[in-house]
C-alpha cells in the first residue's frame, strides 16, 4: 500500500477514527495499531507478516533475557547481545544478500575453473527489512547500554518495530525515542495536527510531482541511454537524480512523520536541507539523519569512532561507510558509493585535522555537492560498468547540443528551491493553516490533492527507498 | 526531539476530524463529478505546455535574428529528440509557428510493395516466419498470383535490404521494457553498420490505453509521417492490462469483449499505419512475467497483438521472446541458465529485464531481422 493512493486514504480514514475513538484504553489502542500495522504490511505480501512477527518477537525476548541479566555479568550480557544482533543481522542478510553472495561465489567457482550448474535460491526481499531490523538492533543494544529498559507488554515492541508510518521506509526510529511514548496516553486535545498535515502536504507535492517528473522527463532518459545525450544533459540528468531522490526519499518522511503526527506520535526529523552542506560530514548530519545516526552509534561508536588513532579513525569512517553501502543494496554498485563516501570523510577528516579548509563557504558546499552527485551516478546506475559508461560520456561528449528542456530546467529549479527556502517553512506553513477554520481548510486541502493528482504523470512511481 | 514539531501549533481530535472529514468531502465530490473528470483529462504535463508557450515571444524574437537554433535545442523534449517530433503537444505547435527558418524537403515516402484490403488472410493460418517460407509452406494455396508476386517481391526487397546496408533505417518504440532492450538493440545494430543510428523512441509507464498519459498513435504518426523505414520493432503492453478504455466518449471495462475488439483495432490502426512507412514491422511480445494474473493478462494481451498483426501479413509480424529469456517460453523464471552459469534475467519486480537479458533479447530480434534477409533460395 503506498501513500499516494486511495486505499491508503480508506485505511487512513479507519485508523484514525479508530486509534483517537480508543485513546482513553491506551493498550486497546496500541493493539489497534499494531494489527493495522500488520494489514498495511501484509497487504504486500502477506507471507511476510509472520517475518515481521518473528522478528519482533525474538527481540522483544532477547529484550527480556538482557534485563533478566545482573549488570556485573558483563561476558553474559555480551553474548545474549551478539547473539540477538547475529539473529537480526543474518535474517537481513539471507533475504537481501544470498542472492549477491551466491552469485559473486558462482562467479568466482567459474573463474577457478568450477563450471558445474549450482542452483540459485531466488530469494524475494521483503519490503523494509533494512529499516526493521535495524530498528530491532537499536532496542536490544539499547536495552544492553541501559538507555531503555525492557518492555514487558509485547505489544509495545510489536508496535515500534512495526509502526505502518516508518515500516517500509523509515525514518529508522530509535527505542529510546519512541517506546516512552507508547507509555503514555495520546491527548486528543493536543494533536499536532497542522504540522502533521503540512509534512503531508509537503511531501504529496515533492513526491507526486517532483520526483516523478524528474524521474519521467530527465533522469530516467539519460541514464537509460546516456549515449544520446550531450556532456551537458547528463550533468543536468545527475543534478536531476540527486534531486529525485531527495525529492523522493524526504517526501516518504515527510509523510511518515505527518502521519505519526496526527496520530499523536513524534517522529524525529530525516532531512535537513542536505544540499547545503559545506562539508561531507555536514552531508550526512542532513541527508538520512535516522540512518547516518544510527550508524554513527551502532557502528561507528562500537568500531573505536575517533577515540583512536588517527589511522583506526580513517578505518572507522570507510568500514563504516562501506557497510552503509551495503545496507542500501546487495550490489558492487552500492560497496563503491559506500567507499567513495567513506574514503572522502576520512580524507577530509585529515585534512581538517591538518586545520586545512576552503574558506569560501560557497565553494565548499560547491565541491561537496557535486561529489555527492558523482557518487549518485554510482547509487541509480543498474550495475558499476553501467556508472563507468555513464561518467566516460559524461567527459566525451562536450559538444553543444543540449536536449534538456525548459520544463526539466524549471523542475531541477524548483527542486533546488526545496534546499534554498528557510528551514523552519513547514512550521510556518503549518502556522498558517491554523488560522483556517476546519471546513475550510479540510475543502482546501481535498482541492489541493486533486489538483496535485491531475497535474502529476499517471500512475503511482514506488518510493525509491522501498528496494532497500 | 523533533524541535519543529515541539513548537508546532497544536488542534483537537475534534477539529482535525472535522478537517479531514471534510477533506474527505471534498475529494470524493471532486472525483465523482466532471470536476475531477476535467482534472483528470488535462494532458499529461500542462505545466510543460504552460512553460514551453511562455517562451514562444523569446523565440519569435530570436528566430526574427537568426538564432533560433539554440532555441530548437533547447524546446526538444528528450522523449522526441534523437525520435522524432511530437505534434501532441500545444507548446511545440505554436513554437513551431514561430520558426521562421524553412524546413528541409521530406524524404521520398516509402511506396509499400503489397497494399492489404483486397486479400485479408481471414481463416488462413499463415506461419509467418519469413517470406520465402510463408510462400513455400502456405501461400502455395492461395491462387492469386498477383499476391504471391507481392510477398516474393517484398522478401527479395528485405534481403536487398539487409545485403546492402545491414539494417537500413530502423525506427524502435515502445514503453520501459523497450527502454532496456533499445540501447542493446542501437548497440548490436552499429556494432556491424557504425553509420546506422536508430531512431529510438519509449516512454516509461505508457502503452495503447492511457491516451491522455501519452498519445502513442499520435506520436507514431508524427514518427513515421514522411518517412520511409526499413525495419520497425515495438513492444507494447505492459502498462495496459486492468485499464479501462475509452471509446467514442465511453469507457470500456477490461476484460469485456468490446475492450479487446476496441484494443486490437487500435493495434490494427498502429500497424496499418507503421505499415505503410516501414517494410517491416516486428512486434515483440510481451515475455512470460513473475504474477500470475499479470501474466494471464500479458499472455491474453498478445493474442491480441497475434490477431492484430494479421492486418498487414506480409509486413508485419510477431516475436516472441520467453524462451530466450527463460527455460520455457511461457514459463516465468528469474534465473536462466546459461554457459553452464545460473544468470540472473528478471528485474526484482518480476517484470522488466536486467541489462543481460535486454541484450540476449535484443540480439533475438536481429536474429529475426537477419532471418529475413537469407538469399532467397526457392524457385521463383
Amino acid at each position: 500500500m503506498l501513500f499516494p493512493t486511495l486505499e491508503f486514504l480508506i485505511f487512513f480514514a479507519v485508523v484514525f477514527t479508530m486509534a483517537w475513538l480508543l485513546h482513553k484504553r491506551n493498550t486497546a489502542r496500541k493493539w489497534f495499531l499494531t494489527v493495522a500495522s500488520y494489514f498495511f504490511y501484509g497487504y504486500w505480501d502477506l507471507r511476510f507478516m509472520g517475518l515481521l512477527l518473528q522478528c519482533s518477537l525474538a527481540n522483544y525476548a532477547f529484550g527480556r533475557w538482557l534485563q533478566s541479566i545482573p549488570i556485573d555479568k558483563t561476558r553474559k550480557r555480551k553474548i545474549v547481545l551478539a547473539v540477538a544482533v547475529g539473529i537480526n543481522l543474518l535474517i537481513l542478510g539471507f533475504f537481501k544478500y544470498f542472492g549477491f553472495f551466491m552469485a559473486n561465489a558462482i562467479d568466482l567457482a567459474h573463474s577457478l575453473g568450477v563450471t558445474r550448474d549450482i542452483a540459485i535460491l531466488e530469494v524475494i526481499l521483503p519490503v523494509g527489512i533494512s529499516f526493521f531490523t535495524f530498528q530491532g538492533i537499536s532496542y536490544v543494544v539499547d536495552i544492553y547500554r541501559e538507555d531503555i529498559k525492557a518492555h514487558k507488554k509485547v505489544v509495545d515492541v510489536l508496535l515500534y518495530i512495526s509502526f505502518f508510518p516508518q515500516l517500509v521506509a523509515g525514518p529508522i526510529v530509535r527505542a529510546k525515542d519512541f517506546l516512552p511514548q507508547l507509555e503514555t496516553k495520546r491527548d486528543p486535545l493536543a494533536i499536532r495536527g497542522y504540522y502533521g498535515l503540512t509534512l503531508i502536504l509537503v511531501g504529496l507535492f515533492k513526491k507526486m510531482f517532483l520526483a516523478h517528473y524528474l524521474s519521467n522527463e530527465l533522469v530516467t532518459p539519460v541514464f537509460s541511454e546516456p549515449e544520446l545525450f550531450s556532456s551537458l544533459d547528463l550533468l543536468f540528468g545527475v543534478y536531476g537524480y540527486a534531486f529525485q531522490i531527495y525529492c523522493d526519499f524526504s517526501a516518504y518522511s515527510d509523510i511518515a512523520i505527518g502521519i505519526a503526527a496526527l496520530l499523536g506520535y513524534e517522529f524525529q526529523v530525516n532531512f535537513n536541507q542536505p544540499y547545503r552542506a559545506d562539508s561531507l560530514q555536514d552531508f550526512w548530519r542532513r541527508w538520512h539523519i535516522s540512518l547516518s545516526s544510527w550508524l554513527r552509534d551502532y557502528l561507528y561508536i562500537p568500531l573505536g569512532g575517533s577515540r583512536l588513532s588517527k589511522g583506526k579513525t580513517y578505518r572507522n569512517l570507510i568500514t563504516t561507510m562501506l557497510l552503509g553501502g551495503l545496507w542500501h543494496g546487495a550490489a558492487w554498485n552500492f560497496v563503491i558509493w559506500g567507499a567513495l563516501h567513506g574514503s572522502y570523510l576520512a580524507i577530509e577528516k585529515a585534512l581538517r585535522d591538518q586545520g586545512l579548509r576552503i574558506k569560501n563557504k560557497a565553494l565548499r558546499i560547491f565541491i561537496v555537492f557535486h561529489f555527492v552527485c558523482l557518487c549518485w551516478i554510482f547509487f541509480r546506475a543498474e550495475r558499476a560498468s553501467l556508472a563507468f559508461e555513464y561518467l566516460t560520456h559524461l567527459m566525451s561528449q562536450w559538444h553543444f547540443d543540449p536536449k534538456i528542456t525548459p520544463f526539466a530546467v524549471s523542475l531541477l529549479l524548483l527542486a533546488a528551491l526545496t534546499q534554498l527556502v528557510p528551514k523552519e517553512t513547514p512550521l510556518h506553513l503549518s502556522s498558517r493553516l491554523a488560522g483556517l477554520p476546519a471546513p475550510v481548510l479540510g475543502v482546501a486541502l481535498g482541492s489541493f490533492l486533486m489538483i496535485l493528482s491531475a497535474l502529476s504523470p499517471d500512475g503511482v512511481l514506488p518510493f525509491i527507498y522501498f528496494q532497500f | 526531539m523533533n524541535e519543529e514539531y515541539q513548537r508546532s501549533k497544536i488542534l483537537t481530535f475534534k477539529k482535525l476530524a472535522t478537517t479531514l472529514a471534510t477533506f474527505y468531502a471534498t475529494s470524493f465530490i471532486l472525483t465523482a463529478t466532471p470536476v475531477k473528470l476535467w482534472l483528470a483529462h488535462l494532458p499529461v504535463s500542462p505545466l510543460q505546455q504552460e512553460a514551453l508557450a511562455s517562451f514562444n515571444d523569446i523565440h519569435g524574437s530570436m528566430a526574427n535574428l537568426g538564432l533560433h537554433k539554440p532555441w530548437e535545442n533547447l524546446r526538444t523534449t528528450f522523449r522526441t529528440e534523437a525520435l522524432g517530433t511530437n505534434d501532441s503537444e500545444i507548446g511545440f505547435q505554436m513554437a513551431e509557428k514561430a520558426i521562421a527558418a524553412p524546413l528541409p524537403p521530406p524524404p521520398e515516402p516509402y511506396q509499400p510493395f503489397f497494399q492489404p484490403g483486397s486479400v485479408r488472410l481471414a481463416g488462413l493460418d499463415l506461419k509467418l516466419k519469413k517470406p520465402e517460407q510463408i510462400l513455400t509452406d502456405d501461400l502455395m494455396l492461395v491462387t492469386n498470383r498477383s499476391f504471391q508476386k507481392s510477398v516474393y517481391q517484398h522478401a527479395k526487397d528485405m534481403a536487398d535490404i539487409r545485403q546492402k546496408n545491414h539494417y537500413g533505417k530502423v525506427l524502435i518504440l515502445g514503453d520501459s521494457l523497450m527502454g532496456g532492450i533499445s540501447p542493446f538493440l542501437k548497440k548490436h545494430i552499429r556494432l556491424q553498420d557504425p553509420k546506422n543510428h536508430p531512431k529510438i523512441k519509449w516512454v516509461q509507464s505508457s502503452g495503447l490505453v492511457r491516451d491522455n498519459f501519452f498519445h502513442w498513435p499520435k506520436a507514431i504518426d508524427a514518427l513515421v509521417k514522411g518517412q520511409a523505414y526499413d525495419h520497425t520493432i515495438v513492444l507494447f503492453g505492459a502498462n495496459d492490462p486492468q485499464k479501462p478504455l475509452k471509446v467514442a466518449g465511453k469507457w470500456l471495462r477490461y476484460g469485456e469483449k468490446e475492450w479487446d475488439e476496441a484494443y486490437v483495432e487500435k493495434v490494427e490502426a498502429i500497424v496499418d499505419n507503421i505499415c505503410n512507412h516501414s517494410k517491416k514491422l516486428f512486434w515483440v511480445l510481451m515475455p512470460p512475467m513473475r504474477s500470475k494474473s499479470f501474466h494471464k493478462d500479458t499472455r491474453h494481451l498478445n493474442s491480441l497483438y497475434q490477431k492484430a498483426v494479421l492486418k498487414r501479413p506480409i509486413c508485419a509480424e510477431t516475436i516472441a521472446i520467453g524462451e530466450v529469456i527463460g527455460k520455457e517460453a511461457d514459463t516465468y523464471s528469474t534465473y536462466h541458465l546459461l554457459d553452464g552459469r545460473q544468470r540472473k534475467m528478471r528485474a526484482s519486480d518480476g517484470i522488466h529485464f536486467t541489462p543481460r537479458a535486454s541484450e540476449r533479447v535484443a540480439k533475438h530480434i536481429l536474429s529475426q531481422i537477419e532471418e529475413q534477409a537469407r538469399p532467397l533460395s526457392f524457385a521463383h
